[in-house]
This record gives structure tokens, sequence and C-alpha cells, in this order.
């Protein structure tokens, strides 16, 4: 009860604004395509530093709960996903639009969108404690074991090629080993610059690698005709329609489930989310082939499960600590950024903290609603904004977010470098991800290697004979084995239909 | 030069300095009772990185033989990127020098007509006074809700 009533006070009305002010940003960010809700997650995380915790994680979760129902309304208007989870939002609304319904898409995605956030938020405020308590009895080599596992999961966000993405992510793991070491104090790759002696700056490296590198890619393309953007469909009944998306309940919750249930798997992600959904839609519907065509059940199983993926997200991200894609990698660097380190203890020592953490989620889902349901005119306008006036701004927003944090301009040099680096990572088809993946895991996996290596009197054998390290271990082997074999069944299958 | 090749060519450089960079943490001092030394885990990771990135470059070159779906960076490409970079460093130093106001109202000025000069479907825009008016007035809206934002709101100091 005192628990419930600390969590109450969390929320003045500093912290509901913020959340307020999180999801708008956010829903514009996700409408902007190209701007992904990792990118949109980076690019606030600045703004968190000036606020307490609750609210700049609030912040935070409005802006990844927006971002993802933003991405919506380019997938609607303009049959271009805004973000990787609304690629199956296009398969139906976007023909919806084209027949002259736009404003019933727009409506069914807002309050799909909602509702699928509200069963997430529920699965993970059911669910979060009961993994966190098994998680407390974990040591040194478990923790180790466990960032193994995490530290798997760029082999499955690394798309086309597994080298590239385990360069990627021994680059982030070598940006942690920064700086002064934790045991012997001795000073590892500072090449004598004094801001490098607490470590890399982990804003730094998340706004670097996902937004600046995001403006170059841009720069890049600039001088190439761009295709025209026309947003004159109709938006007539653009307001949710809550009534109609929960006469589909089955199909509501069936997709709810999916989504929160694909975004607990670390690697999986939003995308993967709603075309399962999508794909079971229409696998269970009685109108199946009207799939493809304009069904509204089709946007109702696509939105309701991207948005169920955040919350599912935030299991193993809470819980163990470990992000499961992008978007929860740059929200931990959010949360360790207020000096907070996600993972069982969390729930222990911060219980107030955690059930705020849940309590603002729910809040982000319900504003995110109202927002929409306020600002779909305001939002389509946003899309015609010209990138000339776009790019300046969000760069100077980046620059002066990173050197807020320490008052150092060694920081936004760092930043615009790792900008440059992620640029070619990502136009050369390396992914920048499984870097911020690498950076936050790979200190969890070395100090919890030395760590257990000193306690076991320098033995090896502990990390391999305690049941629950070995069980990651393991998992991690099946994972990898898992995802090479997915990977090599979408080559093969990419191959023949070629 | 073709996609395959550009790719190659970043990762050659990516080993290069890789291999670098584990040189120097070997060189790392010291050592802990009972555990692994403080040089291994950087030397480790850049040595595997140099590994697969010098993999991935003979991959490049396997991959090119065959087929190039990887469109490359035009001359014109990297010469935005290279240019964007300056101004945008430029504006970094201008700002620790003197300040935020003067170089973000000129940064919020010039950005949007460099990035007009550059773009084949808005040259056009440059020879319209209208155009110019606005670039003015976006650039004192938005130096002024930045300033508002992070020096006044969040007290960032420069």
């Amino acid at each position: 009860m005192q628990t419930l009533m600390d969590t109450v006070q969390l929320f003045g009305p500093l912290t509901l604004l913020a959340i307020l002010a999180g999801t708008f940003l956010g829903i514009i960010l996700g409408a902007l395509p190209g701007l992904s809700a990792a990118m949109a997650v980076a690019l606030l995380l600045p703004l968190t530093y000036g606020l307490d915790t609750i609210a700049g994680i609030g912040l935070l979760l409005g802006a990844f709960c927006g971002a993802i129902a933003g991405g919506s309304v380019p997938a609607i208007l303009l049959n271009m996903p805004g973000t990787p989870g609304s690629i199956a939002t296009t398969f139906d609304a976007w023909p919806m639009a084209v027949g002259g319904r736009a404003g019933k898409a727009l409506g069914l995605s807002v309050a799909a969108s909602f509702l699928g956030g509200i069963i997430s938020a529920v699965i993970l405020i059911l669910i979060s404690p009961l993994i966190a308590s098994v998680a407390l009895k974990f040591g040194a080599a478990e923790y180790f074991s466990l960032s193994i596992l995490g530290l798997m999961i760029i082999v499955s966000i690394s798309g086309g090629s597994l080298i590239k993405g385990l360069i990627v992510g021994l680059i982030g793991m070598l940006m942690s080993t920064v700086g002064a070491d934790q045991v012997t104090g001795a000073m590892r790759l500072t090449f004598g610059q004094m801001s490098l002696l607490t470590g890399i700056s982990l804003l730094a490296v998340i706004v670097g690698i996902f937004a600046v590198s995001q403006l170059l890619l841009d720069m890049e393309k600039m001088h190439g005709k761009r295709p025209s953007m026309k947003v004159e469909n109709a938006l007539e009944g653009a307001f949710p329609r809550l009534r109609e998306v929960l006469r589909n309940w089955k199909l509501l919750l069936m997709s709810s489930f999916i989504g929160a249930g694909v975004g607990a798997v670390p690697g999986a992600g939003g995308s993967i989310a709603s075309i399962m959904a999508y794909d079971q839609a229409k696998r269970f519907s009685k109108n199946s082939k009207d799939f493809g065509k304009g069904a509204p059940e089709g946007v109702i199983a696509s939105e309701s499960s991207n948005n169920a993926m955040v919350g599912g997200a935030l299991i193993p991200m809470l819980t163990l600590g470990i992000p499961g894609e992008g978007a929860t990698a740059v929200l931990i660097g959010g949360l360790m950024i207020q000096g907070i380190q996600p993972g069982p203890m969390l729930f222990s020592t911060q219980a107030t903290l955690v059930y705020g953490i849940f309590v603002a989620f729910l809040l982000a889902n319900i504003m995110m609603l109202f927002v929409q349901w306020w600002g779909i005119r305001l939002f389509v306008r946003i899309l015609r904004v010209p990138q000339h006036y776009l790019l300046p701004l969000i760069f100077i927003f980046c620059a002066i977010g990173v050197f807020s944090i320490n008052s150092d301009y060694f920081d936004v040099y760092l930043m615009m470098a790792l900008g440059v680096l992620g640029f070619f990572l990502a136009r050369f088809g390396f992914g920048v991800a499984p870097a911020v993946i690498g950076l936050i895991l790979g200190g969890v996996a070395e100090t919890n290697l030395r760590r257990g290596l000193q306690t076991f009197d320098g033995s090896w054998e502990p990390f391999f004979t305690r049941p629950i390290s070995v069980a990651f271990l393991v998992l991690a082997l099946v994972f990898v084995v898992f995802s090479l074999r997915a990977s090599w069944r979408d080559k093969k299958a990419s191959a023949v239909s070629n | 030069m073709k996609g395959h090749l550009q790719e190659g060519v970043f990762s050659l450089l990516l080993a290069v300095a890789a291999a670098i960079l584990c040189v120097s943490a070997m060189g790392i001092p010291g050592s802990a009772h009972g555990s692994i030394a403080p040089s291994a885990f950087p030397s480790v990771i850049t040595f595997a990185i140099a590994v697969l990135a010098a993999l991935n470059v003979i991959a490049c070159f396997l991959k090119g033989k065959k087929a190039d779906n990887l469109p490359a960076i035009s001359r014109q490409g990297f010469l935005n990127l290279i240019l964007f970079v300056a101004f945008s460093t430029a504006y970094v130093w201008a700002m620790s020098v003197a300040g935020f106001l003067i170089p973000t109202f000129f940064y919020l000025v010039l950005m949007p007509v460099f990035i007009c000069m550059i773009s084949a479907d808005r040259k056009g825009l440059l020879a319209k006074p209208a155009f110019w008016a606005r670039v003015i007035v976006f650039a004192v809206i938005g130096t002024g809700i930045i300033y508002g934002v992070f020096v006044e709101l969040l007290k960032v100091r420069f």
C-alpha cells in the first residue's frame, strides 16, 4: 500500500507533462519516414537530463509508444512505413486510403494502437515481477552468461550478414572498454584524452550512431530528385474507432498477445510482430480474401501488435537488463544516464520506481490516444515540412543535447565522428543497432566475468557448472543456431524467388 | 567505384584501424590476481574486429564478381557529406568560441541555403525573395525555441 502511495506521488504535473510531450514528439518523429523509434528515443534522450527520474523515463516511454503509433501515419497516407513496425499496416491501410477511406484507416490505427498498448501494459505488470524474483538469485556467473545470451541478439538482428553484425556489435563492446579500468585503474584506449577517463559518453554514441548517421544518409541523397508526396487523401472519419476495434476483440487479443510475446523475445522487433499478427489474422479471418485489398482487420492486427510489442520489449529490459532491439537499447541508455541499472535488483531496491515505470507506460498509451485524436491533422501536415529546415534543426538538437550532459565539446566532436562511422556502417548494410547492444552488454559481460573469476579464485568451471549459468549459455547456443538457420532459410528463399 | 568495392575499402580501413588498436590495447599495463588482465578484453575484441573485417573484405570482392546490388556512394554524395560535416564542425567550434546565439542563428540561415543549393529540385527556391524571408524567420524562431528549451529551461551553459 505504501509503495502504491509513493508511486502515485511520483506523478506530479511535470511528470504528466513530460509523458505528454514525449508522446507528442514521438508521434511526430515516428511519422517522419526514415526516423525509427530508436532514433526518436535517442533524440529526446538529452531532454531527460534536466528532468527527475520518472519524468525523464516517462518522456522516453511516451516517445517510444508515440513513435511506433506515429509510424502508421505515413504508412496509411503515403504507403511509406514510418517505422519498420508499420510495414504490415501498409498492406491494407494504403488500399483503404486509395479507396477514399484514409480517415477510417487512421481511426482504426489509433484505436488499435491504444488498445494493443494497454493489453501489453497489463501483461508487463503481471509478468515482470515474477521474472525479476527468479533473477534475484543470479550471481556474477549468471550475469555473465545472461549478458552473453543478450549479446547473441546481435546474431538475429544482423539481417543480411552475420560477419557485419558481429563487427558492429564488437565495435560497441570495444567502446565499453574505453576509460579507467574498474579493477586496476589502468587507462584503456584513452590516448591521453582527459574526456575519456570516465569512458565514452553513452549519449554521444547513441545520438551519433542513430541520429547523426541518419542525417548524413539524408544528406547523401539530397542531390537526387525526391519522389513527390501527395497527402491529399480525405481525412473524413479520422477519429479513434474504439467500438469497431472492440467488436473484433478476438483479433485484438490475439494480435496483442503475439505482439507482446514477440516483443519479449530479444532480437525479434516490431516488424516481425506486426507481420506475424497480420499473417495469423488473415489465416483466421472469414474475409481472408479481402486482406491486401483494404481489409480493416489487417490494420487492426498490424497496429495492435506493433504497439503491444513495446510492452513486451520492456519485460526483458526491466527484469534482466537486456535490450531486445535498438529502441530498448537506447531506453536502457536513458535509464543509465539517470543512474539506474535495469535488472532484477531494481525490483527489490527501487520498487516504487518500477511501479512508476509501469504507470508511466500506461499513461503514455492513454495520452497517445488523445494526442493522436487531437493532432491527426497536424501530424499529416508535418509530413510536408521541408528537409532543408528539418535537418539543421535536428543536428543542433543532437549537438546541444550531447553537450548538455558533461558540458564538454569533446563529446560533440565524438558524436559527429561516430555519426560518420554510423553512416558508413548503415550505408554498407552493417546496421547500427548491434553497436549500442554491444556497448551496454559488453561492460556487463566483462565486469561480471572478472568479478566471477576473482570470486572463484581464477576458475572458469562455475561458469559452466552452475545450473542457471549453464542454462543461459545453452539458450545462447540454441538462439544462435536457430537464428543462423532462419537466416540461411531466408537467403535460400530469396535466392529461389530471384 | 562500385558499391561492393567501396564496402571493401571501408572494411579494409576498419581492419587496419582495429589492428592498430589491438597493438595499442596489448600495451595496456596491469594485471589482477585471479582474474584476467585489463588488456585482455580490448585486445581480443580488436583482434576479432580486424579478422572479421578482413574476412568481409574478401567477401566483398568475391560477391562483387557475382552481382553488385549495393548502390555506390556518388561523388556528389561524398561531397554533400563532407560539406555537411565541415559546416557542422565549424558550427560546434564557433559555439565553443562565441557562445550559443550567434553561431546557431547563422547555422540555421546557412544550412537551409546550402541544402537547397545541392538539391536538384530546390535550387529554384534560392531565386525567390520569399524563400530568404522564410529562412530568416525560421532561423530567428528556431534559435529562440532552442535557447528557451536548453538555456532557460534546462539551464545548459555554453
